[in-house]
């Protein structure tokens, strides 16, 4: 209700080029207004997040979509920083990866993961579940509004 | 001259005489002495043979006259006295006379018996008194007081008949029970209780007969008056004419309590004929005793007057004997103790002085006789000893030594007979086996073994010691043994046999090896595993990737026809082309990430041939598959002289141009790429350096880029898999060496990796 007003902004964390492609189509399609910001590793995004590097006219994003899996600083540790972090971890983390190990699952939970999604095999059902995700996260959930 | 000699000399004959004369009448004495002890013991003869048949008389007297009393006594306890009563009491009389005759006979002239025969007659006369109290008097009495208590009885159950009639009547004609019949019942309970007492004791003292007198009044009292309440007449008579029945039996002529008056007089007064029978009695023994007083002592007198003589007699010889010493000490302390004393002091000093240990003292050996050779003898004695302390002591101190060291070792050590019983059992034993030493010494060393095995050793034992065929001796064995609570565990044993002065022992020193074992075990089990899944995974990624590849290959296959096939149509839609490049792209990159895996993972399967590679040949080979790429970026390799080393050809060319082929590809675009390998001789193995001028990397990555699919960089910044470190890892490994990389951010890196050089050796060993 907050954010219909004004464009979601979106943080989608993503290495692999297929998936970004996947995920910006399905935002795209969304009813909802949003902008996708995108970090390929886990350096960008952090840059993205504390607005350096290039990226100090960032806007703090509403929702982030973090993969696990990527080159050198990976999720895992981009994760445990933004929720070690005093503003930011009030920022929800939707895990977005292709791993299905309990290890990740119950890891990320253990550093406050927001919630762990498995992606789809399929791009029908990958498109599905990103637009899910989005009409969950931007429209019924009640976000805090750090970009005053 | 000898020293006896000296003295003989020096006694003179006249001392001799003189010692001889006092010898004589000392014997003389003597002999008077024994004469007149046998004098005595002769006197002693005639007065015991007087003396005793007076006391065997006197005795038989006392006997018969408590035999009488006995016999009296016990007819006032019998209630059934009868005539052979009086039969046997004569009996007994007779013996008393005739025991008294023969007393009487043997007594000597001089000493008075007539004493006795009063109060024996005393005695005799009381009998028959005794017998009319008992078996007349007490006998009517007690008749007359049963009839009374039978007659008591009768009226009681008469008068109870008649009100239970009564009362039955009073039942059927509903009329309420009459009250007199409770109290009537009452008192004729009180009466019954006081008859019982009688009954029951069969004597009651004066104060209780009285007692007994005063209620039977009363309760008879009671049932009078209730006569008044009864309306039937005829009840009324019946029970006053019985309750009057009731009275009479204790107002009448000898009465019922009159009767326990009399019954109790009767037993004072045979109870104090019984006393004064005892005092009689009594007064008799005293005047035997006193008699025989007389009789001792006139033969002690006579025995004292022997005795006298004797005293006399062992006096003088004891005179004559204190003399003949005192003399012949007199003469030896005179003549011969001056010289001798004082070396034998010296001589005795000396002696004292060695036993407590002072073998520093001198010994006077001067002189030829017999203290001089004792001295002589003693110095020989005091050199000895010194020499056997000396070795006694090596000797305890070797033996504590050693009973420390087998004290305090941390193996067990037990010590058996060729019997197989234990013999010594050290600390550390009783910690393995839980006994204590004491529980197990003198035992058989099968104790400390499982039930299987004790049969085996004694079998061992007497095999070795018939045949001499050794088993287990002289040679460590791992056994099995069992502890006191019953467990069962292994354990190293060596058994050695030791002769010691031909007996043979055997010595076993024990380890217990549960917790070795226990870790052998586990750790084998643990590789088991290990190996397994390795060989799993390994068959797993093997297999995995030769099936992955064909998909694959028709994905990418049929894509590329695909795009021909559409040809121009598919030039001119972007979204097509980007989907095109993602399927190719995705295709092609799933096809490299399974080469690397199995690559990865063949590593394994061909360490065998092993051969000795040149270095410089194999930089040289590297170089030259990259020549293409080096001349595009006018990068070059170069290298210090390298050594040959032991290895995997194949794997090491891999080693090689991954590494090298890293520091060529982390570049920035702007840059010159140069390789430069070096090697150092580390003794034991070589240390090889790969430097590259590259982008390098934060040391926090430092370790983890060596870990399977790691990446630092994005794929469209560098290409790859993230396989190859993973690659090199395993090759080194394989080659019994490390792997591990300098850095730091934009100043090149450092991969340094070491080859051991005896690998062949290393690989026998693992």
């Amino acid at each position: 209700m907050t954010v219909n007003a004004r464009l979601a902004e979106i943080l989608l964390v993503e290495d692999n080029e297929g998936d970004i492609e996947l995920t910006k189509e399905a935002f795209e399609e969304a009813k909802f207004r949003n902008n996708l910001h995108i970090a390929q590793d886990g350096e960008e995004a952090l840059d993205f997040l504390f607005k350096r590097n290039g990226y100090e006219d960032a806007l703090t994003p509403d929702i982030v979509l973090l993969d696990l899996n990527l080159p050198a600083t990976d999720g895992r540790e981009v994760l445990e920083i933004i929720k070690a972090d005093k503003h930011l971890k009030r920022t929800p983390v939707i895990v977005l990866t292709s791993s299905q190990a309990d290890k990740d699952i119950i890891g990320s939970y253990d550093l406050h993961a927001n919630c762990y999604i498995v992606k789809p095999v399929d791009a029908v059902k990958f498109m599905d579940v990103v637009q899910h995700v989005e009409n969950f996260w931007v429209d019924i959930v009640c976000l805090p509004n750090q970009n005053k | 001259m000898p020293l006896i000699k000296k003295i003989q000399s020096s006694i003179s004959l006249k001392l001799f005489l003189a010692f001889f004369i006092i010898v004589f009448l000392s014997l003389l004495s003597l002999l008077v002495t024994i004469n007149s002890l046998s004098k005595t013991s002769d006197a002693q003869y005639r007065l015991t043979q007087e003396a005793l048949p007076l006391l065997r008389t006197s005795n038989a007297f006392s006997l018969s006259l408590f035999e009488y009393l006995a016999l009296l006594e016990q007819i006032t306890t019998n209630q059934n006295a009868n005539a052979t009563f009086s039969e046997r009491l004569q009996a007994r009389e007779d013996k008393i006379q005739t025991n008294l005759e023969a007393l009487q006979e043997i007594t000597p002239k001089e000493l008075d018996v007539t004493p006795i025969i009063k109060p024996l007659e005393d005695i005799i006369n009381s009998s028959s008194q005794l017998q009319s109290l008992i078996i007349i008097d007490r006998a009517s009495i007690r008749s007359t007081t049963n009839q009374h208590v039978s007659n008591i009885r009768e009226n009681i159950t008469d008068i109870r008949k008649k009100i239970r009639r009564h009362q039955i009547i009073a039942a059927s004609t509903t009329q309420e029970k009459p009250s007199f019949i409770a109290p009537i019942e009452d008192n004729l309970l009180r009466l019954d209780e006081i008859i019982s007492q009688y009954t029951q004791a069969q004597f009651l003292d004066l104060d209780e007969v009285k007692y007994l007198e005063s209620r039977y009044t009363i309760a008879i009292r009671n049932i009078t008056q209730q006569l008044t309440q009864i309306k039937d007449s005829e009840l009324r008579e019946d029970i006053a004419l019985a309750t009057n029945q009731l009275f009479i039996q204790i107002t009448d002529k000898e009465g019922f309590f009159e009767c326990l008056v009399r019954l109790n007089e009767n037993i004072n007064s045979i109870n104090s004929i019984i006393q004064k029978n005892k005092n009689s009695e009594q007064t008799v023994n005293l005047i035997l005793g006193q008699l025989l007083e007389k009789v001792g002592e006139r033969t002690n007198s006579q025995l004292n007057n022997f005795t006298h003589i004797i005293n006399s007699n062992i006096q003088l010889v004891i005179g004559i004997m204190i003399i003949i010493v005192t003399l012949t000490v007199l003469i030896i302390h005179s003549y011969v103790i001056p010289k001798i004393t004082r070396r034998l002091q010296r001589l005795t000093d000396d002696t004292n002085h060695i036993a407590s240990g002072d073998y520093d003292r001198i010994i006077d050996i001067s002189g030829n006789d017999e203290i001089a050779q004792m001295a002589k003898a003693l110095d020989g004695f005091k050199y000895d000893l010194i020499a056997k302390n000396k070795s006694d002591k090596i000797v305890i101190d070797k033996q504590t030594r050693l009973r420390n060291i087998i004290n305090n070792a941390v193996d067990g050590l037990i010590t058996i007979d060729n019997q197989g019983i234990v013999e010594s059992f050290n600390p550390a034993c009783e910690k393995i086996f839980g006994y204590s030493a004491q529980e197990v010494i003198g035992n058989n060393i099968n104790l400390l073994m499982p039930t299987l095995y004790k049969a085996e050793h004694d079998t061992y034992l007497n095999n070795y010691l018939s045949t001499g065929k050794k088993k287990i001796i002289g040679i460590g064995r791992e056994v099995k043994g069992r502890r006191k609570n019953g467990e069962i565990f292994p354990m190293d044993l060596s058994i050695s046999e030791i002769d010691i002065d031909g007996s043979i022992i055997f010595s076993g020193i024990v380890r217990d090896i549960t917790t070795r074992k226990q870790t052998e075990s586990d750790r084998e089990k643990l590789i088991d595993k290990l190996v397994n899944s390795n060989n799993e995974l390994e068959r797993f990624a093997f297999v995995c990737s030769h099936d992955l590849q064909e998909p694959l290959r028709m994905i990418r296959s049929f894509s590329e026809k695909l795009q021909n096939y559409m040809g121009h149509e598919f030039e001119k839609d972007e979204k097509t082309k980007k989907y095109f490049h993602f399927i190719t792209e995705g295709a092609s990159r799933a096809q490299q990430l399974i080469a690397d895996i199995l690559s990865y993972s063949s590593i394994d399967n061909d360490m065998q041939a092993l051969e000795t590679v040149n270095c410089e040949e194999l930089i040289l080979a590297v170089k030259e598959n990259m020549q293409l790429y080096l001349e595009e970026k006018q990068g070059n390799i170069t290298f210090d002289p390298l050594p040959y080393i032991e290895g995997n050809k194949t794997q090491l060319f891999q080693l090689f141009q991954n590494l090298i082929n890293n520091g060529m590809k982390y570049q920035s675009s702007d840059n010159t790429p140069l390789v430069h390998i070096q090697a150092l001789d580390q003794g034991s193995y070589w240390q090889f350096s790969i430097t590259d001028n590259g982008i390098g990397m934060e040391e926090r990555h430092h370790k983890k880029i060596f870990d399977v699919f790691k990446r630092l960089h994005r794929k469209n910044q560098f290409a790859g898999t993230g396989v190859g470190l993973s690659i090199c890892k395993k090759i080194v490994e394989r080659h019994s060496g490390d792997i591990w990389v300098s850095s730091e951010k934009g100043k090149g890196s450092t991969f340094y990796f070491t080859i051991t050089k005896n690998i062949r050796g290393e690989d026998n060993d693992s």
